[in-house]
């Protein structure tokens, strides 16, 4: 996969918006790397700022929004310096592409299945004449299983069910073999029984295109099921990171453990799930000191007054904690 | 004992009374510095209360009062714009300046009076079509449904002209051209009122409909129907000044707008301010209710954008 | 969709019905005295009472309603006071003149104002955006009369450019006069290669034509604007872009599509609205349409004439709202009830 090791990688990004009320810190990331072929899950409540980091990876910010600094780097090249029409003819589509969370309101209600996969064909591969691109299109509807691709092509979104929606989306995102996916929540907005089969089409055909994904959610059982690697996102920030059995086994941050503890799981049936005191800091005037002081029990002076950054304990396991680190019985280098 | 009692409840009558006031008083500098954040809504609340102003002092403002209200002065027509007569005078020799100032008077006081004609029709009809559903709201509904599908100026004019024209007929046709919307809409908000628990309760104590009406429903529901009146004022000057202008409105020698730009065509070759003033005063006041309107409608309800 | 548009079509001839027997009841109740005008102020005693009979205002109210239904049926509007001739074959000529008027106001104003409005959208809070939105602000609080009045003063007082007022010259009516083909003044002059009178028309007619589209050309831009801002920050333009999809395309073609059912109804109420507006400023340009002939007999109080035009007007209104709510249920999001979410 060429000469860059790194699919993608974020380096030091801040993004802010301007609201009525003042300036709102969303995302503020050290470091987020996505290696070939790789799954990797950034898991974290609504409001975390996970949607947003999908949207300036693919420079779709809404106008109030910016990133006030930091690099993106795709094969070697910062995708926050280019310009809108970069973007758009060689990034979005063809390199990195996307699926939305909500397949409902994430295609044009008034233009047929075939309209849009077609114009999607159609500026990717603009060699292509009129039946060349409909056997494409058929030909992706196929790859996403829809039972009957003829007369899928036929209908307007609201003649579709939100299940068959989402796969015709994912038609959509694949059919200019992207190199690099992200999924922001794409099965949130299904029914239970047709997530997996979402979840799964999108696994397989990751393997199969050799597609490198951000797969994005707030379900953490969904996330340690799909992915290699997890990041946990609070407040903008990654407050901890590892491999997926780093995080399920040996979780450090309190966030993280109350994150795990809220699991449902077969054999804790009964006891009651525990909840986490306080709010999500507000995003308007962050703290200075750990973002996560005013909720977390095991809060200590420190805490209160300086931030700690993301440090490793093992190759693979990083957190954002003070105590954590030093009341780890393994590792103390860090 | 009883005095003290008397004394305290008074006291506490008072303070409660200050606190409401106050509370008031910094409700409405919010609500006014939230108005003045876009400087064109700004701008148009500012020329409104000029307006205002102006309607309610024309006799102390106007240099020229008789000659206002429509008093000759043949020594000095045609006058162009001077010191004596910054908009110049018209064919009779009067000052147009003067005549504008009293017709902000008429053009303010038309659109109230109509707009409250309007709502004296609108709002029982309403009520009762919210309320009671059924049969009688289906006659009012298909009633209204006539009356929207035409446009007021239309049916202004149809009825001024078999009533007649004078400026009291057409306050009387914009008002029945206008009143279809506002029966809609306290119907639509009865309707949503009427849901609330706090009316079944009423019900339960055995309190009559026309008291729930009266006394629970309309008090609740009235407040986006008067915010839509005046947003409305705008529209109603401009009907009723096309209602003059086509002579079926104000009659000579009433210092009417619409009707002083009608009686300056037959000079616009000669005497350009004659027309040219007035119609800019038109323009300015339609336009500050119009900015006013949609600033309004941002300030109380963020989503809806301007339309 | 056949079921939807037959519906339709009851209800606005419902609405007719409703408007004809409204007017009918205005014209006899409200107290005026035709006969009286009929014959005029001067007239004898016997004259009048010949006028009652002659016009059947003896009859009982509800023959009358009837005979009035099949009158109105067979075309027959009455006499018109002031002229003595039939309100139906003054109105025939009239109508078309005023027809032309608002259809090239309408049509000019949809094709400079729509664009404008998705200009606007696509550079939302520019310079240019600021100033397109004071200015349809500005157009639709300007009354039509002072917009008439103050490009008279301009282009003709001051400039001299275009004539002042009527249809043609009177030169050009003597010299080429426009045989009547279709009734539509300037398509007949069209039609009959009178270039000569043609291009009369053509400059009398951009004043009023400029005055008219002063209207539905502000309310235009502003609409398209305002709804195709919401439909820019819908999901699915963000989706689109996501894809690669050109901004140009997503613009013109995937949210106009969106946005185009709503201007249309904007549009159909304008032409409504600048229909009416006619009857202000045709006077104003002495234009021999419909609005000339009411603003004449207004004054005159010519009921029949009066009657008739409220007649044209609430047919052609019914019309208008009609073609709007079927444009806008062709809208597939529309045509299957209960379809979306």
């Amino acid at each position: 996969m060429g000469v860059y090791d790194r699919a993608l990688e974020i380096i030091d990004l801040e993004v802010k918006a301007k609201t009525v009320s003042g300036t709102a810190e969303l995302l503020n990331i050290k470091e987020l790397i996505l290696d070939w072929g790789e799954i990797v899950g950034i898991v974290g409540e609504s409001g975390s700022g996970k949607s947003i980091l999908a949207l300036t990876i693919m420079g779709l910010l809404p106008k109030n929004v910016f990133v006030t600094k930091g690099k993106i780097l795709y094969k070697g090249e910062d995708l926050l310096k280019k310009d809108e029409k970069f973007m758009r003819e060689k990034i979005r589509g063809n390199e990195i592409t996307m699926i939305f969370q909500d397949p409902m309101a994430s295609l044009n209600p008034v233009f047929t299945v075939k309209n849009q996969l077609s114009s999607v064909i159609k500026v990717k591969n603009p060699k292509l004449n009129k039946n060349e691109i409909y056997k494409k299109a058929i030909e992706m509807l196929d790859l996403v299983k829809l039972s009957d691709p003829e007369m899928t092509m036929n209908k307007y979104p609201h003649e579709l069910s939100g299940g068959m929606r989402q796969r015709v989306l994912i038609a959509m995102a694949l059919s200019a073999q992207a190199k690099i996916l992200i999924s922001d929540e794409a099965t949130r907005a299904l029914d239970v029984t047709i997530q997996l089969g979402i979840i799964k089409l999108i696994q397989e055909l990751g393997e199969k295109f050799n597609l490198s994904t951000l797969f994005i959610s707030s379900n953490m059982a969904l996330i340690a099921s799909v992915c290699k690697k997890i990041s946990v996102l609070y407040s903008g920030e990654v407050i901890e990171k590892g491999n997926t059995n780093d995080i399920l086994k040996e979780a450090r941050h309190v966030y993280t453990k109350s994150f795990l503890a809220s699991l449902p799981t077969a054999g804790k049936k009964g006891t009651v799930l525990p909840i986490l005191e306080g709010n999500y800091p507000s995003i308007l005037d962050k703290p200075k000191n750990c973002i996560f002081s005013d909720r977390c029990p095991i809060v200590t002076d420190e805490c209160r007054d300086k931030k700690p950054t993301l440090s490793a304990i093992s190759d693979s396991h990083s957190v954002s904690c003070f105590k954590n680190l030093d009341s780890d019985k393994t590792d103390k280098g860090a | 004992m009883v005095e003290d009692k008397k004394n305290i409840i008074k006291n506490n009558s008072k303070m409660f009374l200050a606190i409401k006031l106050k509370n008031k008083y910094n409700s409405l500098k919010t609500f006014l510095k939230l108005l003045f954040t876009n400087k064109l809504t700004g701008f148009a609340f500012i020329v409104i209360s000029a307006l205002i102003i102006i309607a309610i002092f024309a006799s102390i403002l106007a240099p020229y009062p008789e000659q206002g209200l429509g008093k000759v002065n043949l020594d000095e027509v045609f006058q162009s714009p001077n010191a004596k007569h910054i908009f110049g005078t018209d064919e009779l020799g009067r000052d147009i300046f003067s005549r504008l100032l009293y017709g902000a008077r008429i053009s303010l006081s038309i659109s109230v009076i109509t707009i409250v004609i309007a709502l004296i029709i609108a709002i029982p009809l309403g009520l009762i079509s919210g309320y009671y559903g059924g049969f009688v709201d289906e006659i009012i509904m298909r009633i209204t449904d006539v009356f929207l599908s035409f446009p007021p100026l239309l049916i202004a004019i149809v009825i001024t002209s078999f009533l007649g024209p004078s400026l009291r007929n057409a306050v009387i046709a914009i008002a029945i051209a206008w009143w279809p919307s506002y029966a809609r809409l306290i119907r639509a908000q009865v309707i949503s009122v009427k849901q609330k628990p706090f009316i079944s309760a009423s019900k339960c104590i055995g309190t009559s409909d026309f008291k729930i009406m009266l006394t629970h429903i309309l008090p609740n529901s009235i407040a986006p129907i008067i915010i839509q009146a005046s947003m409305d004022m705008g529209s109603v000057i401009l009907t009723a000044a096309s209602l003059s202008f086509i002579g079926l409105g104000a009659q000579a020698p009433e210092p009417e707008w619409g009707l002083i730009i009608s009686t300056s065509r037959k000079f616009i070759m000669d005497a350009w301010w004659y027309t040219v003033f007035p119609g800019l005063v038109i323009f300015i006041t339609v336009l500050s209710f119009n900015l006013l309107g949609d600033g309004l409608r941002e300030v109380l309800d963020p989503k809806t954008r301007v339309r | 969709m056949g079921k939807f548009i037959v519906k339709r079509i009851a209800g606005g001839i419902l609405i007719l019905l409703v408007a004809f027997t409204v007017i009918f009841f205005l014209s006899r109740v409200i107290p005026s005295d035709p006969a009286q005008k009929w014959v005029g102020a001067h007239a004898t005693h016997e004259q009048k009472e010949a006028a009652i009979i002659e016009l059947g205002l003896d009859k009982p109210i509800l023959e009358q309603y009837v005979n009035y239904f099949k009158n109105l049926l067979r075309g027959n509007l009455g006499i018109s006071i002031v002229s003595h001739r039939p309100v139906s074959v003054e109105l025939k000529e009239a109508i078309p003149n005023t027809l032309e008027l608002v259809f090239i106001s309408v049509i000019l104003a949809f094709l400079v104002g729509m664009p404008i409005g998705v200009y606007s959208a696509n550079k939302e809070n520019t310079i240019f955006d600021h100033t397109g939105r004071v200015f349809s602000v500005g157009i639709l609080s300007m009354p039509t009369f002072v917009v008439a009045l103050f490009l008279q003063m301009l282009f003709s007082t001051r400039l001299g450019l275009l004539p002042l007022t009527g249809q043609m010259d009177t030169m050009t009516k003597l010299m080429s006069p426009v045989e009547s083909v279709t009734g539509f003044t300037m398509l007949d002059s069209l039609i009959t290669g009178n270039w000569v009178a043609f291009k009369d028309i053509l400059m009398h007619s951009i004043l009023p034509v400029l005055t008219l589209m002063s209207y539905p050309l502000g309310l235009t831009a502003r609409m398209t604007r305002s709804i195709l801002l919401e439909v820019l920050n819908e999901d699915y333009i963000r989706a689109e872009r996501a894809y690669g999809i050109k901004e140009r395309k997503i613009i013109w073609i995937y949210s106009i599509k969106n946005v185009i059912g709503t201007v249309i109804t904007v549009l159909a109420l304008s032409t409504g609205y600048t229909l009416v507006n006619t009857f202000v400023i045709e006077s104003i340009f002495s234009w021999p349409g419909v609005g000339n002939y009411i603003g004449r007999s207004v004054v005159n109080l010519d009921y029949p004439a009066i009657i008739g035009v409220t007649l044209f007007a609430a047919i052609a209104y019914v019309i208008l709202n009609m073609i709007a709510d079927i444009i806008i249920a062709l809208d597939p999001r529309v045509r299957v009830v209960g379809g979306e979410d």
